[in-house]
């Protein structure tokens, strides 16, 4: 049996950004909060202002995990007490949503109508995936990264796939997690969709420096993953596992 | 981690299906490649006037009747090219922007955006129709997306957690996609021209693919003769640009390499190549940085297929993959169509004409935007 470490996470939700702290809310009825560099980054970083809303949401919870799990941070003077993160790691983001928000913007700068030109630099992020080369970039990164979308994503989908990935030792560390733009009010289903972002820091071995939340376990006859002997329905259910327990 | 240990499964491709502008099935994109034939024209579906091309690759006869996007009268073809699907498969479908087409018809920010649009969509569609027991999900990374789903799926197989799954993968051509390309100057005026001297950038194809993978354990149930095996595969990032690749092809390197190690082979045990090649000056050049790199005796032949059905985005690689298992089977690579004044370097690699190879191993492989790579290595089964 191998267990597999969480180490690190970080989230942006309706009433709260970071990590350490409880997580409050990923439910649906707030509006999800504006994110300025200085939020995620102590020193200046060019490539965040460019960043459309989704990849904004998904980079800033990816920053917070890394941080969270003591493996980087975008403090210079904090650079030579921490750790960097291993190369070959991967990003697995499940998502809902997309980035629709920045689709339809896009889609408005074709409209003849509007009297515009086509944005390339909204085009570029009109893919979902974009926010992932942004933070592969930003850590210099190289493992896999993708993203899956599924009606009503739990997350488990992709965090399966990232054990899978440390297990067979394709990858050393991973970051999981779920990234959701706050489109509810365009739908109309939308209960499912959880606005906000969580990332998690997975590793195959435990190290001393980082965060400990504890294990994350599977059981081959359910196909279930458990969490200190609780099974978990989904990311957010594991967050909020996670921190009630470190509290 | 109980239950997820990696397994040494085997695994093979027992169906490979393919829609493109070359014709309805894999058939018609083989013969179609080896004549040479081109499946770019001018584009009727929407105006062009103000991009910098007019030319594209389209499906005949797509529709998009009673609201419905394009997608799904694709998703519909490739399905009625399926048989004897497991109701216990996986699915996976690849594809980077699904019904984007009915964004077009969204006409003000209070009227509710159609689920359609979101490509989480297509499994469930697909599921559906063939009434599969799981729901299945999309994996989006950008043009190596079905390249990656036909990993994943592998991946699935080998540690033991399915022994059939199904990828399908499709993009159409939008008014959405094809002025974003044209806005960010990587369309070419002309239809591409691959590893030409005188390329000038991609032109865009839509299309569809399917992979039927299964284990042996299931093979063998189903008493089936595989088409060929996924050998291993690779994926790894740039981590250097949002939508150009790394000069120097690192992430592309690295992909090969892992999936070469995967193998247990060397990269001069390939015969052949079937590179992403889309036109533009960067990819192309990258690639043939990593040509020279991993294959420096030149001891392999390589194509590329955008140049007669473009660049199919999402459904790239699946379709090259299914191509890949003819090339396999025919031991004869179609050249690659508006090759004709050879880039540098890559003069005795690729060829205008189809070239005959060795062994028994092919590669292909696709970059997107984001940095992201994927590499396939496909064996041939001796049947």
């Amino acid at each position: 049996m191998m267990d597999i470490f969480i180490t690190g996470i970080g989230w942006v939700c309706e009433t709260s950004m970071g990590y350490k702290d409880n997580v409050t809310a990923f439910d649906g009825k707030n509006s999800l909060p504006s994110i300025c560099r200085e939020d995620v980054f102590k020193e200046p970083y060019k490539p965040f202002g460019r960043m459309d809303y989704f990849s904004k949401l998904g980079v800033s919870a990816i920053v917070f995990a890394m941080q969270d799990a003591n493996l980087y941070s975008m403090n210079k003077m904090d650079k030579k007490n921490r750790q960097s993160a291993s190369k070959n790691t991967a990003i697995i983001a499940s998502s809902s949503t997309g980035c629709l928000e920045t689709d339809m913007k896009y889609q408005a700068t074709i409209n003849p109508e509007n009297n515009t030109l086509p944005s390339p630099a909204l085009f570029a992020y009109t893919l979902p995936s974009c926010f992932l080369g942004e933070a592969s970039i930003l850590y210099g990164l190289t493992g896999e990264s993708f993203i899956i979308s599924e009606e009503k994503t739990t997350g488990m989908t992709g965090l399966g796939m990232a054990v899978d990935l440390l297990v067979s030792g394709t990858t050393d560390m991973a970051l999981c997690g779920i990234n959701n733009s706050g489109i509810n009010h365009l739908l109309d289903e939308s209960d499912f969709i959880k606005p906000g972002s969580v990332f998690f820091v997975l590793e195959k071995q435990k190290r001393e420096s980082a965060q400990n939340y504890g294990q994350l376990s599977s059981n081959s006859l359910d196909n279930c993953f458990y969490y200190e002997d609780f099974a978990i329905d989904s990311l957010y259910d594991l967050a909020q596992k996670c921190l009630k327990r470190k509290i | 981690m109980e239950g997820r240990k990696a397994l040494k499964n085997s695994v093979y491709i027992t169906q490979a299906k393919a829609i493109t502008a070359l014709g309805p099935d894999l058939d018609g994109l083989y013969d179609g490649l080896l004549k040479p034939a081109t499946g770019i024209s001018r584009v009727n579906r929407f105006e062009t006037k103000e991009c910098i091309s007019p030319y594209a690759a389209l499906v005949d006869d797509l529709e998009n009747k009673n609201g419905r996007s394009f997608i799904f009268d694709l998703s519909d073809r490739l399905i009625d090219q399926l048989y004897g699907i497991d109701k216990d498969s996986i699915l996976i479908t690849a594809s980077t922007k699904a019904g984007i087409d009915l964004l077009e018809k969204h006409e003000n920010s209070s009227q509710k955006i159609a689920p359609q649009v979101f490509p989480s969509s297509l499994p469930s569609y697909i599921s559906d129709k063939l009434k599969l027991d799981h729901s299945g999900f999309n994996i989006n990374s950008a043009c190596a997306s079905s390249t990656i789903a036909v990993a994943q799926g592998a991946s699935l197989i080998k540690m033991g957690h399915a022994d059939t799954v199904l990828i399908c993968c499709m993009d159409i051509i939008s008014e959405f996609t094809f002025s974003g390309f044209s806005a960010l100057q990587a369309m070419s005026a002309v239809p591409a021209q691959p590893f030409d001297k005188n390329r000038q950038g991609l032109t865009l194809g839509e299309g569809a693919a399917a992979i039927v993978l299964m284990s042996q354990k299931r093979v063998d149930e189903l008493n089936l003769d595989p088409l060929a095996q996924v050998c291993s595969w690779g994926i790894a990032n740039d981590a250097s640009h949002i939508t150009a690749p790394a000069r120097d092809g690192r992430g592309l390197q690295l992909a090969i390499e892992n999936a070469c190690t995967q193998a247990k082979i060397l990269p001069s045990d390939i015969g052949a190549f079937n590179t992403h090649g889309t036109g533009t000056v960067y990819n192309d050049l990258m690639e043939i940085q990593v040509i020279k790199a991993l294959f420096p005796d030149k001891n392999i032949v390589a194509n590329s297929i955008k140049g007669a059905i473009g660049h199919t985005l999402g459904a790239a690689g699946g379709i090259e993959v299914a191509l890949c298992v003819k090339m396999l089977e025919n031991k004869t690579m179609p050249g690659t169509v508006g090759f004709t004044d050879p880039e540098e370097n890559s003069q005795n690699i690729f060829s205008s004409q189809s070239q005959p190879f060795r062994g028994e191993y092919i590669l292909t492989t696709n970059s997107g935007f984001g940095g992201t790579n994927a590499a396939i290595i496909i064996k041939q089964v001796n049947r």
